[in-house]
C-alpha cells in the first residue's frame, strides 16, 4: 500500500465543497434527538456544553489536519502504513470499513424509526431499508463527483427545514433558561460526552484529504463546516428548551419533530410530515458519503472493485436492518456506535500525533545524516 | 446500464408494497370533534367519549354524525364508538376536544395522553371544556348549529384568541403549561346557552384539575400579563361624579346611574410580573396598556387634556382593583394561573423548587399591581 | 477557361452515342428518367443528357442550349467550355462519376468521340423560403427559422455574425449517405475541449445514414438511457445566434431545419431567448414562473395521491370535506384515478399534436370540456383532480422547450407510482433519484446542472435571473471559454460629461 496518492486531476474537487461534506456529515438523525439528550444530562445549560464539545472538536480537527499536513498527500491508511507497516495499517482499515458500516447502519435504522412513528406506522422496514440503500448505491456508482454533488444539493435544498422554527422561535420562553449555570460542571462536562454521537462525521476529513484540489485553502471550509452544525445544534437545543416544558423535553425522544409541528401552511396543513420526508436529504449525504468511503477503504486495501464492495455493503446492511426494529435495540445500537466513535473519532487522532512528530523527527536525523 | 441493474431492487420495493395499509381519505371516518365525559355506570367509572367524524357518503345529507362509546379507556371508547361506523375512526384532524364538567375536574392529563403519543394529531387542535356534559353540548351543536357547523365551533374560540382575550388553547400549549412548574393554564368554557353553543367563561386549572372559572375579561387580564396583546375590546366602569362638567348631553335614564361605561380597544398592552422580594414573596407586576376610545355610555365633550388624564387615572384604579380581585380569587382555588411560580424559581439557583412546593409558598404570595394607562385617540370627535 | 485535364485512372471514353446511351442506361437505375437527346451539326452530334426532375428546364434552354445551337462554333470540348456562361463546367472521364452528378443535378455535354463529358449543375433543389419558427414560438425578437438548406442556413448565420472569427467546420457524417455537417462557434471564444469533444464524436460516429439533426443528436449523447435531453435543439436562428455569442458550439446538417446547441444545461431549456428582449426583471419574473411550473406539475399530482391515499392530515381543513365529498363518489384509489385523468390528457395531447391544426384544436376543446366535464359527473373522477391535472398539464407547456415539457410530464409517471405505493416516503425518494441522476447526467462531458453544480454564482445570473445589462458582461463561466468578458463594465458604466 502506498503512503502517498496522486490522484488525477478529474477526480479532485476543490476545497469549498468541504464546508458542506463535513457539515452533511455532521447532520443526520442524530440532530431530531440530540436536545433531549443534552437536557437530561446538561439541563437548560446544554449550550455550554454543546459549545465545550465545539472546543474539543476543534482542537481535533487542528490536530487531524497538522498529521495530514506531514505529507505529501495522503489518508489516514497512508499514515498508519508509513507508522505502523503494511499490515496492521489493514487491519486498522478493516475496523473503519465495519465502524462505518454499523454508523450507517444506525443511521438509517434511526430514521427509519422515525418514519415509521410519524409517517407510516405499517411500512415495511426491509422496503424502506432497501430505498434508502438504493439512493446511496446510486449516488457512489457516480463517483466521488456525484457523492460532493449530492450532498451539496441536498444541503442547499434541505435548508428550508429552518423556516419551520420560525413560530416555534416566537413562542419560545425565556424564562426556562434561568437560572444561567444552574447545574454543576460535571453535568455539563457529561452533556458535553453525550453530544458525541450526533458531532461525530468529520472523521471523513482523514480520507477524503488526498481529494482536495487546493489543499491550503482547507482549513477554512472544514471550521466553518463544524461551526455551521455547531450554530445549527445550538439552536435546535435552545429553541427546543424554550419551547418545550422541561417534563415534555425529558419524555419526547425527537424534540426537533415537535418543535416541526406546530408550523402549518395554508396549502400543506402539516409541514411536519413533509419535514420528515425531507430529512432524507438531510440524512443521506451522510450514508452516501460513508458508503463511498467503505468502497474507496476496501479499494485501497484489498483493491476490491467498488462495485463489489458497493454492494456487498449496501446488502450487509440491509440484511442487518430488520434486526433492530425494537426501539431499545436501535438504542443500544446508537449506545455501542458512540462508545466505538470515542476511542476512533475522539482519542485516535491524539495517539497519533506524538508517533506521527516522533517519525518526522527521524526521518529529519536520517536526512541529516 | 446501472439503472437497469437497480431493477430487481425496483421489483423487490413493488412486491413487497402489499403490506403497506392505506388510508383513503375516503375510507376513513376522520374525527372532527371529540367530546369526553365521566360517568358513573353502576358502581365504576367510565369514560364516555362523543365523536363527531366526517364520514363521507355522496347520498347522505349530513357528512357528520355524532357516535358515542363508552370503555375504562378512551382507546377503548374510541373503538367502542367505531363499532357504529362504516369505516375506521381515525384522529388526525381532530380540531377541537371538549371535557365534560366532571372529566376536567377530575384532571384531563390521562387524556391528553393518547393525542400526545400519537404523532398523526395535530399538535394545535384546541382543548375547551364546558360545565355540562360534552355529549350534550355536541348533540345541541349538531342540531342547533346550521351554519358550517364543523368549523363554527372551531373559529368561535380562534376568534377570541386572536383578540387575545384567552391564551392559546391548543394542545402543544396546554401540555406545555401543565407540565411546567410555577404556572397553570387557562381553557375557554362552552356552554349551551339559549340553546346555542356559547363562549361563557374560562377555565383556571390546577395543574390538569379544572379548579375554578373566571370570567373573559379576566382571563384577559391574566393573558396580559403573559404577552404583548393587542386588538381586544374592553369596558371599564368610572365614577360619574369626576366627570359632571363634561357631559354633553343628559338623558333622563342616565341620571339615576352614578357609573359612566367607557367601551376602550387595547391598541397595544402588555405587563410584566417582577419579584420585590423573594423571601417574603412579593411580587409586583407592571402593565402599561394603550388604548383607543370607541365609546361613551354617557355622551361626553372630552375638551381638554385634563380630562383625558382624569379618564386614565380613573381606568387604572378600576383595573387595579380588577387585577386584585382576580388575584384573590385565583389564589383561593390555589391556581397560579398568571405564572408568580415561574419568576420565582428562575430566580432560585441551584435548587429544584417542586410543584408541591411552590403550591404551599403560592398562598403565602402578596402581589400589588402598577397600572399604566394612556388613551391615545378619541375617535374623529373629542 | 479550365484547361481540360486527362485523369490517369480509367478512361471509359472515346465513345459513340449510342454507346454512351446503352452505357448510362446500365448503369442508372432509374434509367426511364433519363433525357437523352442528340444534336446534329455538320457531321458531328453532340448529345445532351440529364435527369428532368433534378434540374432548372429553364435555366438549360436558355444557358446551355440557346448557345449550343445558335452560336456557329465548333463542337469540341475546349469551345464548348469556353463559349456557354456558366462557370461550373467541368470534365470528367469516367462513367461511374458521370452518374454521381446526374442524380445532383448536374446536366451532361458529350461530343461524339471526344475523350471527356462536360457536365454542369444546373440543380434545381426544392426548398422553402426562409420563415418563421414553427415549433417554437416568441412574441417579439427576430422569427426567422433555419430552413432545410444547409447553404441558406449557413448564410443566415454569416449574414447575423459577419465576423472573421466564426469558425464553420466541415464534417461528413454517415457512411451510405454521408451528410454534410457543420459545427459553428466562436474560434476565440469557445472552449477548445468542447470543440474537440464535439468533432471527435461527429467524426467517429459509425451510422449508415441520418435523416435529421434529432437523429445525430441522439447519437452523440452522452446517457443515452437518461429521458432528459442533452443538448438544446432549437430551430430559431435567433437561438443559436445566442448560443454562439455566448461561447457554445451550435451543430447544423445539411437538411435539417434546425440546430443543436452544446453544451447545454438543464437551465438552459427554461431559458428563452426573449428573455433578452424585455427589461431585466419582467424576464426575472418569467424566468421564476417557468421553474415554479415546472415544479407544479412534478409535484402537484402525485401529491394528490399522497394526501389521499395515505396522508389525510396534510389536507387543510377547509379542503377536507369538498375533497372528501368528491373523492367518496369515485370508485378506484387515488392512484389509479390519476393515471387514468393523466393518461387522457396524454392522450389529447399526442392526438392534437398528430392531427391538423384545425382539427386538433376541436379536439382539443371536446376532449378538454365535455370527457371532464362528463368524467366528473359519472363519477370516474373527482372534480379537484380534473383542477389539478389541467394546472398541471398547463404548468407543462410554460417550459420554453417542446422536450423538456414532455421529459417533465413523462418524469411524473414513476413519481405517480411510487406515491401511490409508499405515501410521502416514496414521493421523497423518487425526487431523490431524480436530483442524484440529474447530478450524475453530463452535457458533452460538462456537468448538466451546472451552474448549481458546480457552484457558481457568477453565473446564476443568466441561468436563474437575469441583472441589468451592464452587469451582464461576461460570458457562461462555468464553461471556461477562452474569452470570458463580453464588454468592461467601467466603460459602459463610465460617467460621462453633460456637453458630450
Amino acid at each position: 500500500m502506498k503512503v502517498n496518492l496522486q490522484i488525477p486531476k478529474g477526480e479532485q474537487f476543490r476545497s469549498f465543497y468541504m464546508f458542506f461534506i463535513i457539515a452533511s456529515m455532521q447532520l443526520g438523525v442524530g440532530l431530531i434527538g440530540i436536545p433531549r439528550i443534552l437536557y437530561l444530562k446538561a439541563g437548560h445549560d446544554a449550550w455550554i456544553s454543546i459549545l465545550l464539545a465545539y472546543l474539543y472538536i476543534a482542537l481535533l480537527l487542528f490536530v487531524m489536519l497538522y498529521i495530514l499536513r506531514q505529507y505529501e498527500n495522503t489518508d489516514i491508511l497512508g499514515v498508519q502504513t508509513d507508522l505502523f507497516g503494511s499490515f496492521i495499517s489493514k487491519v486498522l482499515g478493516t475496523v473503519y470499513i465495519v465502524y462505518f458500516i454499523f454508523y450507517i447502519l444506525s443511521t438509517l435504522v434511526t430514521y427509519i424509526q422515525i418514519i415509521k412513528v410519524f409517517v407510516l406506522p405499517n411500512s415495511n422496514v426491509l422496503v424502506l431499508g432497501g430505498m434508502l440503500l438504493i439512493i446511496a448505491v446510486y449516488t457512489v456508482f457516480g463517483g466521488l463527483k456525484a457523492v460532493i454533488g449530492i450532498t451539496f444539493l441536498f444541503f442547499i435544498v434541505s435548508t428550508w427545514l429552518f423556516l419551520l422554527l420560525i413560530e416555534p422561535v416566537q413562542q419560545m420562553d425565556f424564562l426556562n433558561f434561568l437560572p444561567v449555570m444552574d447545574r454543576g460542571v460535571t453535568d455539563i462536562l457529561r452533556g458535553t460526552v453525550a453530544t458525541s454521537y450526533t458531532f461525530t462525521g468529520f472523521e471523513i476529513l482523514f480520507f477524503i484529504y488526498p481529494f482536495v484540489a487546493n489543499k491550503e485553502k482547507i482549513g477554512k471550509p472544514v471550521f466553518l463546516g463544524i461551526s455551521y452544525f455547531t450554530c445549527v445544534v445550538l439552536l435546535a437545543t435552545n429553541i427546543a428548551i424554550g419551547f418545550l416544558s422541561p417534563a415534555q423535553l425529558e419524555r419526547r425522544i425527537w424534540p426537533v419533530l415537535n418543535l416541526f409541528k406546530i408550523q402549518t401552511s395554508p396549502i400543506i396543513e402539516r409541514l411536519d410530515y413533509v419535514a420528515i420526508a425531507e430529512w432524507m436529504m438531510v440524512a443521506m449525504p451522510k450514508v452516501i458519503i460513508l458508503m463511498w468511503c467503505i468502497t474507496y477503504i476496501a479499494k485501497r486495501i484489498y483493491n476490491l472493485p467498488s462495485k463489489i464492495s458497493v454492494y456487498a455493503s449496501a446488502s450487509i446492511i440491509l440484511i442487518l436492518i430488520p434486526f433492530f426494529n425494537e426501539h431499545f435495540k436501535i438504542q443500544h445500537l446508537i449506545d455501542n456506535v458512540s462508545m466505538v466513535s470515542y476511542g476512533i473519532v475522539y482519542i485516535y487522532p491524539f495517539l497519533l500525533l506524538p508517533l506521527v512528530i516522533l517519525k518526522k523527527k527521524i526521518r529529519k536525523n536520517k536526512e541529516g545524516k | 446500464m446501472r439503472a437497469v441493474k437497480l431493477l430487481p431492487f425496483f421489483i423487490l420495493i413493488v412486491l413487497l408494497q402489499a403490506c403497506l395499509e392505506t388510508r383513503q381519505i375516503e375510507e376513513s371516518a376522520i374525527i372532527n370533534t371529540r367530546g369526553v365525559d365521566l360517568i358513573d355506570e353502576g358502581e365504576k367509572r367510565m369514560i364516555e367519549t362523543t365523536i363527531i367524524p366526517y364520514i363521507f357518503d355522496p347520498h347522505a345529507p349530513d357528512m357528520t354524525s355524532l357516535l358515542i362509546g363508552r370503555g375504562h379507556t378512551i382507546k377503548e371508547a374510541r373503538i367502542e364508538a367505531e363499532k357504529q361506523s362504516p369505516y375506521p375512526l381515525v384522529p388526525g384532524k381532530i380540531s377541537i376536544e371538549f371535557y365534560g364538567k366532571e372529566a376536567a375536574e377530575s384532571g384531563i392529563l390521562p387524556f391528553l395522553n393518547t393525542l400526545v403519543r400519537d404523532a398523526t394529531v395535530s399538535d394545535i387542535m384546541q382543548l375547551a371544556v364546558t360545565n355540562q356534559t360534552a355529549k350534550e353540548l355536541l348533540e345541541v351543536e349538531q342540531e342547533s348549529v346550521k351554519l358550517n357547523r364543523t368549523e363554527y365551533l372551531e373559529d368561535l374560540m380562534k376568534k377570541e384568541v386572536k383578540k387575545g382575550t384567552l391564551p392559546r388553547n391548543t394542545l402543544e400549549f396546554f401540555t406545555r403549561l401543565v407540565q411546567q412548574v410555577g404556572i397553570d393554564p387557562i381553557l375557554p368554557v362552552i356552554d349551551v346557552v339559549n340553546g346555542k353553543p356559547t363562549l361563557t367563561r374560562a377555565a383556571v386549572f390546577r395543574e390538569d384539575r379544572y379548579v375554578g372559572s373566571i370570567s373573559i375579561k379576566e382571563s384577559f387580564m391574566a393573558n396580559l400579563l403573559r404577552q404583548r396583546l393587542g386588538g381586544a375590546p374592553l369596558d371599564v366602569g368610572v365614577p360619574l361624579e369626576n366627570y359632571l362638567d363634561e357631559i354633553a348631553y343628559q338623558g333622563e335614564a342616565t341620571e339615576m346611574e352614578d357609573t359612566i361605561f367607557l367601551s376602550l380597544m387595547l391598541n397595544t398592552g402588555k405587563g410584566k410580573i417582577k419579584i420585590v422580594d423573594a423571601s417574603s414573596l412579593t411580587f409586583k407586576a407592571d402593565i402599561t396598556m394603550k388604548l383607543e376610545l370607541l365609546e361613551t355610555s354617557i355622551p361626553m365633550n372630552i375638551k381638554s387634556e385634563d380630562t383625558s388624564r382624569r379618564f386614565e387615572r380613573d381606568i387604572e384604579k378600576y383595573f387595579v382593583r380588577e387585577y386584585e380581585k382576580l388575584f384573590a380569587k385565583l389564589q383561593e382555588v390555589n391556581s397560579d394561573a398568571l405564572g408568580l411560580g415561574r419568576k420565582y424559581i428562575a430566580s432560585r439557583k441551584g435548587s429544584k423548587t417542586t410543584d408541591k412546593e411552590w403550591m404551599e409558598k403560592y398562598q403565602d404570595a402578596s402581589m400589588e399591581f402598577d397600572i399604566d394607562v394612556t388613551i391615545i385617540n378619541f375617535g374623529a370627535i373629542d | 477557361m479550365r484547361p481540360v485535364k486527362k485523369q490517369a485512372n480509367q478512361v471509359d471514353f472515346p465513345l459513340s452515342i449510342d454507346g454512351l446511351k446503352n452505357k448510362l442506361e446500365t448503369e442508372i437505375l432509374n434509367s426511364q428518367d433519363l433525357s437523352f437527346t442528340v444534336y446534329k451539326q455538320e457531321n458531328k452530334q453532340i448529345a445532351v443528357f440529364y435527369i428532368p426532375y433534378l434540374v432548372d428546364l429553364a435555366k438549360i434552354e436558355q444557358q446551355v442550349l440557346s448557345k449550343l445551337l445558335d452560336v456557329q462554333i465548333d463542337w469540341t470540348m475546349d469551345s464548348i467550355l469556353s463559349e456557354i456562361p456558366l462557370s461550373s463546367g467541368e470534365a470528367f472521364y469516367d462513367v461511374k462519376t458521370i452518374i454521381d452528378k446526374l442524380i445532383n443535378g448536374y446536366i451532361g455535354l458529350y461530343g461524339e468521340y471526344e475523350n471527356a463529358i462536360i457536365m454542369y449543375e444546373i440543380g434545381k433543389a426544392e426548398k422553402r423560403q426562409l420563415e418563421k419558427a414553427e415549433t417554437e414560438s416568441m412574441v417579439i425578437g427576430p422569427q426567422i427559422a433555419f430552413t432545410e438548406s444547409l447553404t441558406s442556413n449557413m448564410n443566415v448565420i454569416n449574414w447575423r455574425m459577419n465576423t472573421p472569427d466564426l469558425a464553420m467546420e466541415k464534417v461528413e457524417v454517415g457512411k451510405r449517405n454521408p451528410k454534410e455537417t457543420r459545427i459553428i462557434y466562436l474560434k476565440s471564444v469557445a472552449n477548445e475541449t468542447d470543440v474537440n469533444t464535439m468533432r471527435q464524436r461527429l467524426t467517429d460516429l459509425d451510422v449508415d445514414m441520418i435523416e435529421d439533426i434529432q437523429m445525430l443528436k441522439q447519437f452523440i449523447l452522452d446517457s443515452s438511457t437518461s429521458v432528459f435531453p442533452q443538448f438544446v435543439a432549437s430551430e430559431l436562428v435567433d437561438r443559436s445566434m445566442y448560443a454562439i455569442k455566448q461561447g457554445k458550439i451550435i451543430v447544423l446538417v445539411e437538411d435539417s431545419p434546425s440546430a443543436f446547441i452544446a453544451p447545454s444545461t438543464l437551465f438552459s431549456f427554461f431559458e428563452s431567448t426573449e428573455d433578452r428582449y424585455f427589461h431585466w426583471g419582467l424576464s426575472t419574473f418569467v424566468r421564476f414562473l417557468r421553474f415554479l411550473a415546472a415544479f407544479v406539475t412534478l409535484l402537484l399530482t402525485p401529491m394528490y395521491v399522497v394526501a389521499t391515499t395515505y396522508h389525510y392530515e396534510l389536507i387543510p381543513s377547509q379542503l377536507l370535506v369538498s375533497l372528501g365529498e368528491s373523492r367518496a363518489i369515485v370508485p378506484f384509489p387515488p392512484l389509479i384515478e390519476v393515471l387514468l385523468i393523466e393518461l387522457v390528457i396524454e392522450l389529447l395531447r399526442e392526438a392534437g399534436a398528430r392531427l391538423p391544426t384545425k382539427v386538433g384544436q376541436t379536439i382539443g376543446i371536446v376532449g378538454g370540456v365535455v370527457v371532464g366535464t362528463a368524467a366528473v359527473q359519472a363519477g370516474i373522477t373527482s372534480n379537484i383532480l380534473i383542477i389539478l391535472v389541467t394546472m398541471s398539464a398547463l404548468a407543462s407547456y410554460a417550459t420554453p422547450s417542446y422536450v423538456m415539457g414532455n421529459t417533465i410530464r413523462f418524469v411524473r409517471f414513476p413519481l405517480f407510482i411510487l406515491a401511490g405505493f409508499y405515501g410521502i416516503i416514496g414521493l421523497m425518494f423518487g425526487i431523490c433519484l431524480l436530483v442524484i441522476h440529474l447530478v450524475r447526467l453530463e452535457s458533452l462531458g460538462r456537468p448538466y446542472l451546472s451552474p448549481l453544480y458546480p457552484l457558481r454564482l457568477a453565473d446564476f445570473n443568466k441561468a436563474f435571473f437575469r441583472l441589468p445589462k451592464q452587469m451582464q458582461n461576461e460570458r457562461f463561466l462555468s464553461y471556461r471559454l477562452k474569452d470570458k468578458q463580453l464588454f468592461n463594465k467601467e466603460e459602459a458604466t463610465e460617467r460621462r460629461d453633460i456637453d458630450e
